[in-house]
């Protein structure tokens, strides 16, 4: 899934740095989800997440002709995104109470409406659990299990040594087992 | 290894489609293990995918709109691979060149500066003091053998050193002088 998006990303990242706009757009739609949808999770805020997504994609067309392709353009996109979040949630504008304005993506037909019910709930849930974990836990978790990105780039991604990094999402694999055992969650 | 050291490395691949060889061959053969590996998938499995915050495509148009009007405020900073400080640098050395012309014609035309004083006399150098000897039908030395009278280069006049005019020159001779002279230093 990873390779087949970078496939894409290289040519138009090569016309990019000339300064395509055109080509950036099209970078912006295949990179918005996953950016859009680490800012939300870590920061539960849908303007926010909005924002800040903005911020990174506006950051990264400035700093372009600097990206001399050293690192994987997605990572390099992660590592704004990233910083531009924990500048966000360190500040006091962050403290406003988080919005529940998740929606679920346009489901199948063959979905019941029970089972899309399920499904919102306990995804619901999963927002709720990671807003208990430390930040750094919630990053990590964010870039491993919903981005499936390897522990290398993670580290690099947030500027963590690799073996913090493991640390991170070990204790938070943890933290989840035990908080579904506590809402009697059953796989 | 014990099987506690397995849990733990287990976790590290939560939500993957992939173990590596060495775990995969233990969780073969160890129950405890399979059965952790199994609560692991299950739980990963109930977590879903990343579709929990999905921009649908006029979201996403809209996010593009918004960038793309933000990038334009800011003004694009990368212009045919060239930053923007650099087209900076040049564009106000052009202003400052314009400038300082347009004060010194601004001055000139209210009698600030004298038209031509005829004591705007240059240094000569070696090779070019021989050249104005050589020439003394064009060339008057003054007392002071390292200079050459003033020449207005931009009249085509040249003046003795009390600024009086002596003469208008030739298209020769202002041929001959932009062949033979660094102009710069004449004016």
């Amino acid at each position: 899934m990873i390779e087949s998006y970078r496939d894409r990303l290289q040519p138009l990242i090569e016309k990019a740095v000339t300064g395509d706009r055109d080509a950036f757009s099209e970078i912006v739609r295949i990179m918005m989800k996953p950016i859009v949808a680490l800012t939300y999770r870590m920061t539960r805020n849908r303007e926010a997440a909005y924002d800040l997504a903005q911020d990174t994609f506006l950051a990264a067309w400035q700093n372009l002709s600097g990206f001399r392709g050293e690192a994987l353009f997605d990572s390099w996109l992660y590592r704004i995104a990233t910083n531009k979040t924990l500048n966000y949630l360190a500040s006091p504008k962050s403290a406003v109470v988080a919005s529940d304005d998740y929606r679920l993506n346009d489901m199948a037909d063959d979905n019941t409406p029970e089972k899309l019910l399920m499904q919102k709930e306990l995804k619901g849930m999963v927002l709720d659990f990671m807003s208990t974990l430390p930040t750094r836990q919630r990053l990590v978790f964010n870039l491993r299990f919903y981005r499936n990105l390897p522990f290398t780039e993670i580290s690099e991604i947030t500027g963590n040594a690799e073996g913090t990094v493991k640390t991170n999402y070990r204790e938070a694999i943890k933290k989840l087992r035990e908080y579904m055992k506590q809402k009697g969650w059953q796989s | 290894m014990k099987c506690e050291e397995f849990h733990e490395e287990i976790m590290l691949y939560f939500g993957q489609a992939e173990l590596p060889v060495e775990l995969a061959g233990h969780i073969a053969d160890c129950e405890s293990c399979r059965a952790f590996y199994e609560e692991m998938k299950g739980m990963a499995a109930g977590l879903g995918v990343d579709d929990d915050f999905y921009p649908n495509e006029l979201e996403t148009e809209r996010f593009l709109k918004r960038l793309n009007d933000e990038i334009d405020r800011t003004r694009p900073t990368v212009v045919s691979g060239i930053s923007w400080y650099k087209l900076v640098g040049v564009a106000a050395s052009v202003i400052l060149v314009v400038g300082i012309s347009l004060l010194g014609n601004f001055f000139k035309q209210n009698g600030a500066i004298p038209e031509s004083t005829g004591t705007n006399l240059s240094v000569l150098y070696d090779d070019d003091y021989q050249i104005a000897l050589e020439n003394s039908d064009l060339y008057e030395l003054s007392d002071d053998q390292f200079y050459i009278l003033g020449i207005d280069y931009t009249s085509k006049r040249t003046y003795d050193a009390a600024g009086q005019l002596i003469e208008d020159l030739s298209e020769e001779e202002m041929k001959y002088l932009e062949e033979n002279f660094n102009v710069g230093d004449l004016l």
